[in-house]
């Protein structure tokens, strides 16, 4: 038996979990669960302990035993599953992004019930402006079997894809589609077109609007937003303003203060609650009371605009974001499992929430 | 031979016949991969790109490069880091510019940052990823109070060495980066005894956490100063007046307040804290566990029309929400809590750790800041 069991061990200098199974008498399965899990289904809580200790004394060492599978794998041509995904967001996460978080609450859910690893990784490395960064080490060197990316710059799956180790690995991309991957997004065209009706419905025919129209979710959001224009017999470019960010940015309360003297404009729509909440205190600051004097509608259901009472009154689209994160790790590993799926796109539905800052805008 | 070699990419190149074909020595090749200076940019590519018509594999490499290393038993970084954080924390700006702060740090050396959430109750050990009982993560960032885990990450075989840093609080058996809660406690006593109130109450979330201890010292540390007995004139107050000490059971009673669900027991919560108030008329200053904290008690003590800072002055803790889009949030007179930094700080540590450079678990206590906004008055002008 001794002699056995020290055969591999001599072979390779390492003890794998065939040595801790022979000793024990057991599997070589059944000795990868006893090590490996503390999962009292395939083995019991006894033989778990009693596999432990023998691992223990013959000095088994998963990392160098890992290393040698690995490099097995890879000397026969195949690239083994390390059960780590890449979470490429864009350069800080601040406390102010309100996506990221429960994105990344819904991808870790679902990585974790399959004991995958969720690596957060700055796109910073992937900044083509900034010369000589390098991807994390993990990356280069084939060890992360997919990858998420939230934001960020369009090459980044350019440039995944010409890391020799990354070439053919999975990727799906969040909320902002990118060219040359998967993708799971919301439905902007309908959530575009569902606050507009909602407006056209209370009466307004005159709305500013801040969507970002380069970029293709807004683009959608605008083009929902025109067809439900015209399914109400307006015609969008009368009825829909397009107010400009960058410059709104500068001037937020100027804007307001244009918007307040023209008496054009009867309702604001925000590109995410965010946005909506700085220009809730902007029109505050105007002394413009939401809805009576304007109405406003955000994006995304993500940040309250509180009222004396304690409630949310902001009415906006609410989008599924954990959701979308948990989507996002299935379709990766739906991918990983299976590498002939075609690129796809995964949308999820949105949903109007009419809360209190939309009204009939007043005839004053 | 050359020409073989690049029609027939093999399974099993060696840096060796990389450096042949290139007409390098074996160590300008690994100098190559690794991007060493040494080897100018021009050799490089070179290299890099012989390597890549050869059929050479890296990750091969690596695979080969680690058993070798595991064999003669040396120490193989993986420049994987994991922090551990509780599963609110996307909720939570606090924790978020903290894991900004170590991100920053990681990426910058091409660190990767496994992302583990605990579940609420912090007692039970999280699920970890497969890549844990793989040994394979090189260190781990602590980012609560998290005493169990890190008791059985060190009888874990992968994990009795391995550096671990514990953020804000400071545990025994690991490295911690804190702030000077101490130093705070004290700062904002001091500024409420200036303005001329004595009787403080002081809101914490368990007496037993390092934190709310440190600070609490503080306090008492300033009282003492002023020859007040803390005893008489600094009140205690634990959360559980208004909703369980679990800061998991605050954020979420927070989320749930802010969107006006489950209101009904909330409001029988305020009803006993402003009962207890009115108990206690000489008490004329707050300190809150933090400025989420902080805003519900401003909330709270308006709707009862006590307004803030004329009747009571009130004072948070971190400074995480003045630039968030909350109004009131701009107005909080708090003690400003360095949470990059304090990021930034653990993963330079924990970088130390693993060069070696850095072997005993020291801990790095960071400064902290009064920042006086409109929530505090004097007590003399009234």
């Amino acid at each position: 038996m001794t002699r056995e069991n020290s055969t591999s061990q001599l072979a390779s200098g390492i003890v794998t979990l065939q040595d801790i199974a022979d000793r024990c008498g057991i599997s070589k399965a059944a000795a990868r669960w006893a090590v490996m899990s503390d999962d009292d289904t395939h083995v019991s809580k006894q033989t778990r302990e009693r596999v432990r200790k023998v691992a223990k004394e013959l000095g088994y060492n998963p990392a160098a035993n890992q290393a040698a599978r690995r490099l097995a794998y890879r000397k026969a041509g195949k690239a083994p599953l390390s059960y780590l995904i890449g979470l490429i967001v864009h350069d800080h996460i601040t406390a102010n992004d309100q996506y990221f978080n429960p994105l990344l609450l819904g991808a870790l859910e679902v990585l974790e019930a399959e004991r995958f690893g969720g690596m957060v990784m700055s796109s910073s490395a992937f900044n083509p402006s900034v010369p000589d960064v390098h991807l994390p080490m993990v990356i280069e060197h084939g060890e992360v079997d997919g990858a998420i990316i939230y934001g960020s710059f369009s090459t980044m799956v350019e440039q995944l894809r010409s890391c020799p180790q990354f070439a053919d690995r999975p990727i799906v991309s969040l909320i902002s589609p990118l060219p040359g991957c998967s993708q799971v997004v919301s439905d902007d065209y309908s959530g575009g077109y569902a606050l507009m009706k909602h407006l056209l419905e209370l009466g307004h025919r005159k709305i500013g609007h801040f969507f970002n129209l380069a970029g293709t979710p807004h683009q959608l959001r605008g083009n929902g937003a025109r067809q439900a224009c015209l399914d109400a017999g307006v015609n969008p470019d009368d009825c829909l303003h397009h107010l400009d960010y960058n410059k709104f940015c500068k001037t937020i309360d100027e804007e307001i203060e244009i918007i307040k003297n023209e008496k054009k404009i009867t309702a604001i729509v925000a590109r995410q609650d965010l946005m909506a909440s700085l220009i809730y205190q902007a029109l505050q600051r105007a002394d413009m009371r939401v809805p009576e004097d304007i109405s406003l509608v955000g994006y995304d259901d993500s940040i309250p605009i509180v009222d004396t009472s304690g409630n949310n009154f902001l009415t906006t689209i609410h989008v599924p974001l954990v959701e979308v994160g948990r989507q996002a790790i299935a379709l990766l590993l739906r991918h990983l499992h299976d590498n002939t799926l075609p690129i796809e796109t995964v949308s999820l539905p949105v949903e109007l929430v009419v809360r209190k800052s939309t009204c009939t805008p007043s005839q004053a | 031979m050359s020409d073989n070699l690049i029609n027939k990419p093999k399974q099993n190149l060696t840096l060796n016949e990389i450096a042949i074909h290139c007409g390098v020595g074996k160590s300008t090749v690994s100098r190559a991969f690794n991007n060493d200076p040494e080897v100018s940019a021009a050799t490089r590519e070179r290299i890099l790109s012989a390597a890549k018509k050869l059929g050479y594999s890296p990750s091969q490499h690596e695979s080969a490069r680690r058993l070798a290393l595991q064999k003669y038993g040396r120490k193989v970084l993986n420049q994987v880091v994991s922090t551990i954080f509780p599963n609110y924390f996307h909720q939570a700006p606090y924790f978020l510019r903290i894991a900004n702060g170590i991100l920053d740090v990681l990426s910058s050396v091409n660190y990767a940052v496994l992302q583990v959430l605990t579940n609420n109750d912090s007692s039970v050990n999280p699920t970890y990823p497969t890549i844990f009982s793989r040994g394979e993560v090189d260190g781990i960032i602590l980012g609560s109070q998290m005493e169990n885990i890190l008791f059985a990450l060190r009888k874990e075989s992968g994990f009795n060495d391995r550096p671990i840093v514990s953020i804000i609080h400071n545990m025994p058996g690991c490295a911690s980066v804190v702030a000077d809660d101490f130093s705070g406690g004290y700062q904002l006593t001091n500024h409420l005894l200036n303005l001329g109130h004595r009787h403080i109450l002081h809101f914490y979330e368990n007496v037993d956490e390092s934190v709310f201890g440190r600070r609490h010292s503080g306090m008492v540390h300033a009282m003492n100063e002023w020859k007040l007995d803390p005893d008489v004139y600094l009140h205690v107050c634990r959360w559980h007046w208004i909703g369980p000490l679990d800061p998991a059971h605050v954020s979420e009673k927070l989320t749930t307040y802010l969107h006006g669900k489950n209101a009904r027991l909330f409001e029988e919560n305020i009803a006993g804290f402003l009962q207890d108030l009115s108990k206690n008329p000489e008490i004329t200053a707050i300190a809150a566990t933090n400025d989420i904290t902080a805003m519900q008690i401003w909330q709270v003590l308006s709707d009862a029309n006590l307004s803030v800072p004329e009747r009571y002055s009130l004072i948070g803790f971190d400074d995480v929400i003045s630039n968030s889009y909350d109004i009131n949030g701009s107005s909080i007179t708090t003690i400003r809590v360095p949470l990059e930094e304090i990021g930034r700080k653990a993963a330079e540590l924990l970088l130390n750790m693993l060069a070696e450079a850095q072997t005993d678990n020291c801990e790095i206590v960071l400064p902290v800041e009064l920042i006086v906004r409109e929530s505090t008055s004097s007590i003399i002008a009234r």
